[in-house]
């Protein structure tokens, strides 16, 4: 059976996953403090029902832009390939035989990553919800 | 950057607590104002409040701990530019080489015999 891209990237260019995971934990942090922020300020601005959500995806749109300029910064334009795996450490271009086009190793789909992981539909999105209902009960 | 990024966390969080505290007096002043048309937010309050929020998250994004760089290659490039203290491999890569015992054998006679006090 022929190896699939992905077994491919892996074995070509490995990953490591301690630095996988610190990046991964990095930001998951950045995450759950700053939408617990964006729940102070929707409580602030007491927002109600869908406004709030609507708040908390924009902050979070805000958020992830601010980072991923920082790792275009900090990666010399290369992006977010260099430090998150993507789908599962797939490198971008690559075809059946190994050969990758462009020759810059980077991670497949390592955007999403950065703008949909960190837990920002699960954990953060509960931080958010608590500091909303907290300061909005406190203030109005 | 650590220290710029601090000082910005911190600016834009005593904003926020100002805002916030505003907000609380603007509530505490016009809920019993029956003559009151509107008791939505001022402007300013709402616009620093936000402000705040852009600050701090610049601030935390700043601050936010040094990425690693996931790639085998280019982080082992980086362990052997720092000099390998990091390597995980080390204890593999530094290893004595064959052992001449002949030899050894041979420097440890001379210096027996080169100490012998009982033959001077």
């Amino acid at each position: 059976m022929p190896l699939t891209k992905q077994e491919i990237s892996l074995l070509i260019n490995p990953l490591v996953p301690e630095s996988v995971q610190h990046n991964n934990r990095t930001l998951s942090s950045l995450h759950s403090i700053t939408s617990f922020l964006l729940g102070l300020t929707a409580g602030i601005l007491s927002l109600q029902s869908a406004t709030g959500f609507i708040f908390y995806l924009l902050g979070t749109v805000l958020v992830s832009g601010l980072f991923h300029g920082l790792l275009l910064y900090r990666s010399g334009g290369l992006g977010a390939g260099v430090f998150f795996a993507g789908s599962n450490g797939e490198i971008e271009g690559i075809d059946e035989r190994g050969l990758v086009k462009g020759g810059k190793m980077l991670r497949r789909a390592a955007w999403r990553d950065v703008w949909f992981g960190g837990g920002v539909l699960s954990e953060a999105l509960s931080g958010f919800v608590l500091g909303w209902a907290g300061v909005g009960g406190v203030l109005r | 950057m650590g220290f710029f990024s601090r000082v910005v966390t911190l600016f834009g969080l005593i904003l926020l607590a100002h805002a916030g505290y505003s907000a609380h007096e603007h509530t505490l002043l016009y809920s019993n104002a029956r003559l009151a048309s509107t008791t939505a937010l001022p402007l300013d309050i709402v616009i620093e409040a936000l402000v705040s929020l852009v600050l701090v998250s610049a601030g935390l994004v700043l601050g936010a701990e040094k990425l690693k760089p996931i790639s085998w290659s280019e982080w082992a490039g980086q362990i052997e530019r720092e000099g390998g203290g990091r390597n995980p491999y080390r204890r593999l890569e530094e290893r004595y080489s064959f052992w001449d015992v002949r030899a050894k054998r041979k420097e440890f006679a001379d210096w027996i015999r080169g100490d012998d006090p009982v033959k001077e």
